[in-house]
């Protein structure tokens, strides 16, 4: 276990493609070796030449100093095989991770995340300091998965932090500021001019009043007999109207929304101790006002190592402050989002400098809008959602070394958040005394989340190699796993003018003043035990073999059904070492490798299969109600992966590939079976159907250009996944929305009525009936069609170039998700001729039919609008997720000032662009609806780094 | 795998919920589960018979669109607004079922005894209540031998078919019957169902069956216990400062959701405002319901603005929190009325309805009913305006089969938008939702929706 400290070394250099080659050794001695990459760190080390599994490693170097809070985001584009989707462009969201597709409908879809050994939390990382990551190791199929048993049927994403190297100690400090935008302005609504002469028009074409621009047109039949005087007042009311034309962009987002890190660490130590220290600030304003994130992070990972013991300790703190805007992803007014499109843009916010709202238009003198503008900025302005997030990780790893090849290790480890989120309206102000405000006098909202996950596994390993031909390496351990959630949360009102956002400025409730205050909680928890066997062996670097055995017990499950085994097998043979390879000195590396095997995922819910009472009332008494139907017979969902790969290294390794094929399959899997609601529920958890996710990945790189003062890298990643429901066990297909679960379909397809165009004669819509004729009419229980695909993009992936020519360097990276569709369902309230064409309305109504023979795809004012495949829209992207130059200052520059090493000096940009059809702010997106949501920014900064 | 067992605990057992074996061991633990039951129940059947029938009109300020696909007569499988009510009621007959099911084999002392009983007839009556507001809704139509709803009378998961009408009446019918038996006199909270509640439920499901002569005996019976509101009481009753007329309504606590919120939502806006078919149907002056029903908030202004007030409630710091009155004895008179008009017995109707009359409009002249429509029509035209927003409209006229007639005036923000609803049209009946056509295969949708 001497090369532990090389190991180290590797994993931080080795990674195909984007290796970094000391610029003083070209040599091919200075080369990584695929084969020797760390592939897997969990519970026991191993390189790819033991391993047989499907790995991607993703260095450090890619994720270190890149703006983005929330590490999972960084990811996106970066290994084949892993998809990430960003639901939010809040700063600190966290995103949708996807291991080669959605294997599962009710269950958990992301994969477990693993940091030093330890399962964390997955979905919340804007407290981690991805600058802190050594790498990051994606592991995806049965290899993988069997040996983290239930908890991996996902896929593993395995982070190992930065250690201290044995020599001087070195400080680090990087700085970088910039500044975010929306990355994507393409935003369709109308402008003044349009808006007044479009309620003009649909006054004249159907009598309805939509707003000033009929009320005061001199069109307007009722204006007809107006007095002169009168006419000319409305003419001058119209003409002053048309000078406001309000940029509610410059209301609501931020143009140039600042952005600052910093980040100081120092590592060194001797070889019986050494140390990994970091501090790091980071705050960022969001591209939408009042939106951002502060987070203070620290770190310290210390290696202690004496004749037969070592000891790894790694504490991490984040404290983060994070303010969110009101109400995303809902259609409702106080939604900056939705009032950006909202917002008619002859409303003037400001009324000599007063904010004029709702509350007090009419002391103002009144307005001719909706004021839907001017009452999200009073709302924004009035009240505050904030998160506070303290997340703390401490894992102790011991190891005792019986002799050099046999040892027993023990890995504790906790990892903790606590989540306060508070919410405030102001009281007196407009929002605050609204009829939805009990009492009508502000109100806050402490809500505390406290989740707490402890892991322990202890194991014995053997590792030895015999003969010199044969290494084995065999390992057995016990782990158990326990995780608690409690929540509390309490509303109150009446709040003390000059107290707001505080508890203390809470009025206490009575029935006469209907400040009653709410109060409610909830506590879960699980426990998963383990038994864990693992054997590798490698053959003269030739041959390798793996096994491996789980069996787990989870709480989640009833207890008949709660203890399962899941087993592995794999196999690798490097044609590369073979005595008849050696003329054909070109192929480095010729490797194929196998495996199979079996895994497991316990329920997401924790007591899914109990059914019983929980807590209501009438009458103001305690009340009990039955709140589960319960599964008596619920199991684990099951997976069983079939993997085969190839590793190439070409040309003095200078061209490298990864690629593989897998067939996942998941059986019995968490549904929710539609229940007769005569019972009294409308589901049950149930165990069934079949789900197949089967697909090809490449990762290919190589150095085009490999000289002394010049490299030249490229390289490109892709996965190809193909999702079937091929089985429903029997239950029935079902709807949930517009979206099936239909057999022979992927999951998450889109179910709905098709969009047949606009009849040029009537101006109506039609739309298609099951059998494919053009109908008028538009029911969507019986015409509904599946014809769309899934919201799940068929292929995607990353690719990315760099140059390095002396101490310049250039980086781009591009990522890519391709051929999926997804619901524009702002749309509908765009585009509607409902009460919502109140608000402003997209410029596509310019377009609409209004006279016979028209041929338009936007149908007459007077038609109903529905719900169909027109609002079905392209999603697909290709975005520019970095670019980067970074010019490192000479050393004889450095030499005289003594103490600097190494300076660095950097300019790069996130999502500086993006290429799709997409008609909104921003393809991407966590589920398969847009509905405002807000926007991923770009984010341009420049920084330094300096080692000294 | 005990062995593991002992290295660490897997019997983790869920902290938030009680598990359905031991939820009942007490008589208290059942009133516990009874009031579960209460607490399910919701005023869909209000807000349907807002939405379809012809007490409401759609105002400009309704810019969140809510109800309007319902209002404009375009509803589907799918339509919360008018679907929900199936999940809900069959949650709530559920959870009767469930404890019907074990009510038996609790223990009690003697001197809970009657407490038991007392709320099995509760049990009873809320199953009877649910199966009716059911039927009411989705059956095909009224008559006895036409498609009704599955009748449910313990609690499992299965694929149950639509009972005819006539058996789903036979259960409530029994179910009523019983419930009387074991509700003591003596129990007399108007927000839990009473023996006189009962009858009121006997007089309506009566009334819906076309039994006129069980109509008369059960309105009669709660004609004689309970004596109508006085005009000054009147007004008290929306804003739950008096109980005068109600004999069984819905307790609403400030977490609950509030039906006021229909009507006017909780910034402001007027969502549906009382028709101009209404308000044209009542004298602000002399009819004591006109300013306890609607106000026009806007009294100075150049435009009307008519609000729904009568479930605004009576603290201005608690809007639209007011208690849902199910039942109230003016429908007792009006259901009295009708059977005694369809009996040919006018000068008793006449009683009935002047009676109603003379306590709601001040300075009114008895009038007599030349024959049985003449008596009926008026007695359907005083239900029209005495049980507004109770969930009423659209049941009567879906029980007499005639058309639903709005102003146009009243759909003037609903584009291209007719004006009459016959029993020949789709959106004249409410259709089962989706899932549960697709979750039971026994199922059939009404035949106007089938296709």
């Amino acid at each position: 276990m001497k090369k532990t400290l090389s190991v180290w070394l590797l994993a931080a250099i080795s990674v195909p493609g984007v290796a970094q080659v000391p610029s003083n050794k070209a040599d091919t001695a200075g080369v990584p070796r695929m084969l020797d990459e760390v592939a897997i760190t969990g519970y026991s080390p191993a390189t790819r030449r033991q391993y047989t599994g499907a790995v991607s490693t993703i260095p450090g170097s890619a994720i270190n100093n890149i703006p983005m809070a929330s590490f999972d985001q960084l990811l996106q584009g970066r290994a084949a095989g892993l998809y990430v989707a960003s639901g939010s462009g809040q700063p600190g969201a966290a995103a949708r991770v996807l291991i080669r597709g959605q294997a599962t409908y009710g269950g958990t879809v992301s994969p477990l995340y693993v940091v030093d050994g330890i399962a964390v939390e997955s979905g919340v990382f804007m407290s981690m300091n991805p600058a802190d990551f050594e790498s990051v190791t994606v592991l995806k199929d049965a290899n993988a998965t069997a040996l983290y048993g239930s908890r991996g049927a996902n896929g593993v994403i395995v982070i190992n932090t930065k250690r201290g190297k044995a020599g001087d100690i070195s400080l680090r400090f990087n700085t970088q500021h910039g500044f975010s935008q929306l990355a994507r302005n393409h935003f369709d609504m109308m402008s003044t001019e349009e808006r007044l002469r479009f309620e003009e028009e649909v006054g004249q074409e159907t009598g309805r009043t939509l707003g000033a621009g009929w009320i005061f047109s001199p069109l307007n039949p009722a204006n007809a007999s107006l007095p002169a005087s009168t006419k000319s007042r409305y003419a001058a009311i119209l003409d002053s109207m048309r000078h406001i034309n309000t940029d509610w962009q410059d209301q609501f987002l931020r143009r140039a929304a600042p952005y600052h890190e910093y980040e100081l660490s120092a590592s060194g130590g001797s070889e019986s101790i050494r140390f990994y220290s970091s501090a790091g600030y980071l705050k960022q304003e969001g591209i939408v006002k009042r939106s951002g994130l502060e987070r203070y992070s620290f770190r310290t990972n210390l290696d202690v190592r004496a004749k037969r013991f070592s000891a790894a300790i790694n504490t991490a703190v984040g404290y983060t402050n994070n303010s969110l805007i009101e109400s995303e992803n809902t259609s409702s007014g106080p939604n900056p989002i939705a009032a950006l499109y909202y917002a008619l843009p002859y409303e003037a916010p400001y009324v000599n400098g007063v904010l004029m709202h709702s509350g007090n238009k009419n002391q103002l003198g009144g307005a001719f809008d909706t004021r839907e503008g001017s009452n999200a900025i009073e709302r924004m302005e009035n009240s505050t959602y904030k998160v506070n997030q303290l997340k703390g990780m401490i894992s102790t790893d011991l190891k005792y070394y019986f002799t050099d090849w046999l040892y027993a290790s023990s890995n504790l480890g906790f990892d903790y958040r606590e989540n306060v989120e508070t919410r405030t309206i102001r009281p007196g102000s407009f929002s605050g005394s609204q009829d939805g405000v009990p009492g009508k006098q502000g109100m806050h909202r402490e809500e505390m989340i406290r989740y707490y996950q402890f892991t322990a596994t202890t194991g014995l390993t053997f590792d030895r190699t015999l003969q010199e031909k044969h290494r084995l390496t065999v390992g057995a351990f016990y782990e158990f796993n326990r995780i608690k959630y409690s929540n509390m949360a309490v509303t109150g009102y009446g709040i003390t003018p000059g107290l707001d956002g505080t508890l203390s400025g809470v009025t206490p409730g009575s029935a006469l003043n209907s400040f009653i205050p709410q109060v409610g909680g909830r506590k879960t928890g699980s426990a998963l035990i383990s038994l864990v066997g693992l054997a590798r062996y490698l053959y003269d670097d030739k041959f390798s073999l793996n096994l491996s055995y789980r069996r787990d017990g989870s709480s989640s499950l009833p207890e008949k059904n709660r203890w399962h085994g899941f087993y592995s097998v794999g196999a690798g043979y490097d044609l590369g070492k073979e005595s008849f390879m050696e003329g054909l000195s070109w192929i480095n590396t010729l490797r194929v490798r196998s495996s199979y095997g079996s895994s497991a995922a316990p329920s997401a819910q924790n007591f899914a299969y109990a059914s019983g009472y929980g807590a209501s009332r009438y009458d103001g008494a305690p009340a009990i109600v039955p709140t589960s139907a319960g599964n008596a017979e619920f199991n684990w969902e099951y997976t069983n992966t079939f993997n085969t790969g190839l590793d190439i290294e070409l040309l003095n390794r200078r061209i490298r590939l990864v690629a593989d094929w897998y067939n996942r399959s998941t059986k019995g899997l968490f549904l929710e079976e539609q229940l007769s609601q005569t019972s009294g529920f409308t589901s049950r958890p149930i165990n069934a159907g079949t789900i197949r996710n089967r697909g090809v990945e490449a990762d290919l790189s190589g150095d085009i250009i490999r000289t002394e003062n010049l490299t030249w890298t490229a390289g490109f990643n892709i996965a190809f996944n193909k999702n079937r429901v091929t089985d429903l066990g029997g239950t029935n297909e079902f709807t949930v929305g517009t979206y099936i679960l239909r057999v022979g379909l992927p999951v998450n397809s889109h179910y709905i009525v098709k969009w047949g165009g606009v009849d040029p004669q009537t101006g109506k819509a039609f739309y298609y009936d099951r059998d494919g004729n053009p109908t008028s009419s538009y029911n969507v229980a019986t015409q509904s069609v599946a014809d769309f695909g899934s919201t799940e993009p068929r292929y995607n992936g990353g690719f990315y170039t760099r140059l390095n020519w002396k101490g310049f360097s250039a980086d781009v990276f591009f990522t890519y998700a391709q051929d999926f569709l997804r619901y524009n369902a702002i749309e509908v309230y765009t585009l509607n001729n409902n009460s919502f064409a109140a608000s402003n309305q997209s410029r596509r109504w310019l377009d609409r039919w209004r006279k016979p023979g028209d041929i338009t795809d936007i149908q007459s004012f007077s038609d109903r609008r529905n719900y169909t495949s027109r609002d079905l829209q392209d999603a697909s992207y290709v975005r520019l997720r970095n670019a980067k130059l970074s010019y490192n200052i000479p050393e004889q520059l450095l030499k005289p000032t003594q103490f600097l090493r190494q300076a660095t000096v950097y300019l790069q940009g996130q999502n500086l662009l993006t290429f799709t059809k997409w008609d909104g702010l921003d393809p991407e997106d966590n589920n398969g609806n847009a509905f405002f949501e807000y926007p991923s920014p770009r984010t341009i900064t420049a920084g330094v780094s300096i080692q000294f | 795998m005990s062995a593991a067992s002992c290295l660490g605990e897997l019997d983790i057992k869920p902290t938030d919920m009680k598990d359905q074996a031991v939820a009942f061991e007490t008589v208290s633990d059942v009133n516990a589960g009874v009031l579960g039951v209460y607490a399910g129940l919701d005023t869909s059947s209000i807000t349907i018979s807002s939405l379809l029938a012809d007490e409401n009109m759609l105002p400009v300020e309704n810019t969140g669109g809510r109800g309007i696909q319902a209002f404009g007569w375009s509803q589907d499988p799918v339509n919360p607004d008018v679907t929900a009510a199936w999940q809900s009621f069959y949650r709530v007959l559920d959870r009767a079922n469930r404890i019907l099911g074990v009510i038996d084999n609790v223990p009690y002392s003697p001197q809970e005894e009657v407490w038991l009983h007392q709320l099995k007839g509760e049990l009873l009556a809320l199953r009877a209540f649910c199966h009716f507001e059911l039927l009411r809704h989705y059956a095909v139509d009224y008559h006895p031998d036409s498609p009704g709803i599955p009748v449910m009378t313990a609690s499992y998961i299965g694929k149950p078919a639509r009972d005819k009408v006539q058996k789903v009446f036979e259960q409530i019918n029994e179910d009523l019957a019983l419930a009387k038996q074991n509700i003591p006199v003596s129990f007399n909270d108007p927000d839990r169902i009473t023996r006189i509640a009962v009858s009121a439920m006997q007089a309506r499901a009566a009334l819906y069956q076309r039994n006129w002569d069980a109509a008369i005996t059960a309105a009669t019976e709660v004609i004689n216990a309970v004596p109508l509101a006085a005009a000054a009481q009147f007004p008290d009753i929306w804003t739950d400062k008096s109980t005068a007329d109600v004999i069984w309504k819905l307790k609403r606590d400030p977490q609950d959701g509030r039906l006021g919120e229909f009507y006017r939502n909780n910034i402001g806006r007027v969502t549906f405002a009382p028709s101009f078919k209404l308000l044209a149907a009542m004298d602000a002056a002399s009819d004591v319901r006109f300013n306890a029903y609607v106000r026009d908030l806007s009294p100075g202004g150049a435009t009307r603005r008519w609000a729904v007030i009568k479930y605004a409630g009576g603290q201005p710091s608690l809007a639209n929190l007011a208690d849902i009155k199910l039942f109230r004895v003016s429908e007792m008179y009006l259901i009295r009325a009708e059977a005694y008009a369809e009996k040919g017995e006018l000068q008793k109707g006449a009683d009935d309805l002047n009676g109603l009359r003379t306590m709601r409009i001040s300075n009114y002249t008895m009038q007599t009913f030349a024959n049985t429509t003449v008596l009926n029509n008026a007695v359907q035209e005083e239900r029209f305006k005495e049980l507004a927003f109770e969930g009423h409209r659209y049941y009567d006229l879906r029980r007499r089969k005639q058309n639903i007639v709005r102003l146009p005036e009243d759909v003037i923000q609903v584009p291209l938008q007719p004006t009459t609803l016959t029993p020949n049209d789709r959106a004249y009946y409410l259709p089962v939702p989706l899932a549960e056509i697709q979750a039971n295969k026994n199922m059939a949708q009404h035949p106007k929706y089938a296709s």
